[in-house]
């Protein structure tokens, strides 16, 4: 902890000895391992979220195994609409933009860099804008298919949407580079917060709809491994319960994994980042920044390594 | 406008211990088909419900959560006693019905907004 400290305390002694204190210097380590940080997160969630409607035909499958019934095309049927599911994506994508653009700031030395920068998070705030606009009218097209179709899964960002489509809108780069990151972090703020929480939120929400879709595949296992078992020399049966012990810890650990605190870290350190901008940037500054940071990064990590183990144990076993 | 509680977590534990009741090998095969039934009906309800907000404390709402507290109770005393799956059915049965109450009525409130 002590060695972490004098650490920090070189890095930023060296940043006042190179560039002088009010340079941008001191933000560049934190800004890039936050932005590393949300590429990583993202790219965990992404996977998420495109499975949700996979672990539900799944599911549903499974369901009609238990229910004696035959498959049929309804079973896989999306249960949340794709344009619901691509709003959650871009938004994704936008909190990306935003840390990617924070990067850019920290590191660029030329206006035309930092107009680029600004540039990429412009084009996906005003993505996301666009599809959230055209989301009314799909969601009214809707309304015609019962109420289960009409409200599945409703996401509403339109209130930070509209606040991050007016920054990108009259955000002047500056030529010095620390104004320039500080009046973009400072202003993304409360937006980007706001988009992180509203996300947040809802993967709890969506959470809910996949535990119990590993609810019925868990059960659906037992079955199947039940018949499975009646057809198994006593030899064999070994090997089968193995399969079976296996099959379920993967379950076991998707289900435990909870993707909306991979949001709430990511929020928590957005929030150190910004106070970190507002503060007199001394040592104790940087290292509870950077204390945040890692507690974001190290459960990414956790997340990813999980995610990782599950695909690896599913590969050896086919 | 305040929000009430959002039936939607507790629903959620109810369809996994549905599903949890019909694996159950002590449970009788035709009881075991109707909890599956009933947790697959009542997972499609989940994802329905899971982004919607309440703000009023309609009769539909109040039968919804009541349904939902019965059906909870019913579980709890069947694992105690598996004899008593029987119970879930019947309360399932009805938290099922209440759910698309709650659902139409939802459905409604969205289409005058």
């Amino acid at each position: 902890m002590l060695k972490e400290v004098k650490r920090l305390g070189l890095a930023w002694l060296s940043g006042c000895w190179l560039c002088g204190c009010t340079t941008v210097s001191v933000y560049q380590t934190p800004v890039a391992d936050f932005q590393k940080a949300v590429n990583t997160a993202n790219d965990s969630i992404r996977p998420y979220l495109l499975g949700v409607n996979n672990l539900i035909a799944e599911a549903n499958l499974y369901d009609k195994v238990g229910m004696g019934k035959d498959w049929g095309t309804e079973d896989l049927h999306a249960g949340i609409p794709p344009e619901e599911i691509q709003v959650r994506l871009q938004a994704l994508s936008t909190i990306a933009s935003y840390a990617n653009a924070l990067g850019a700031v920290a590191n660029s030395t030329d206006v035309a860099q930092l107009g680029q920068a600004a540039q990429g998070l412009g084009d996906d705030v005003n993505g996301l804008n666009t599809t959230i606009q055209g989301l009314a009218a799909k969601r009214t097209a809707r309304a015609g298919q019962g109420a289960s179709a009409n409200q599945a899964a409703t996401l509403d960002l339109s209130g930070p949407v509209s606040s991050l489509v007016t920054l990108v809108g009259t955000l002047v780069i500056e030529g010095k580079q620390k104004a320039a990151l500080e009046a973009a972090i400072l202003n993304g703020d409360k937006p980007v917060a706001q988009l992180i929480e509203l996300l947040r939120s809802d993967l709890r929400a969506l959470a809910l709809v996949d535990d119990a879709s590993y609810g019925s595949i868990q059960t659906g296992m037992v079955k199947l491994y039940n018949d499975a078992r009646g057809k198994t020399d006593p030899k064999s049966l070994i090997a089968l319960i193995d399969d079976f012990v296996q099959k379920n810890n993967s379950i076991q650990t998707l289900r435990a994994l909870q993707v909306d605190s991979l949001l709430s870290d990511m929020e928590n350190a957005h929030a150190a980042l910004v106070t970190f901008a507002k503060s007199r940037k001394g040592p104790k500054d940087l290292s509870d920044l950077a204390a945040q940071i890692d507690v974001f990064t190290a459960h990414v990590k956790l997340f990813a390594d999980a995610i990782a183990s599950v695909q690896s144990a599913i590969n050896a076993s086919k | 406008m305040p929000t009430l509680q959002n039936p939607a977590g507790q629903l959620a534990d109810v369809v996994s211990r549905l599903y949890d009741l019909a694996g159950n090998s002590q449970v009788p095969p035709a009881q075991e088909q109707a909890l599956w039934l009933q947790a697959h009906d009542l997972r499609g309800d989940l994802v329905a419900l899971v982004a919607m907000q309440f703000s009023q404390n309609t009769t539909a709402y109040t039968a919804a959560m009541t349904s939902l507290d019965k059906v909870t109770a019913a579980l709890d005393q069947a694992q105690q006693d598996i004899t008593k799956a029987i119970g879930v059915v019947t309360g399932a049965g009805q938290l099922a019905k209440s759910l698309d109450d709650l659902l139409k009525e939802a459905a409604q409130a969205a289409a005058t907004v």
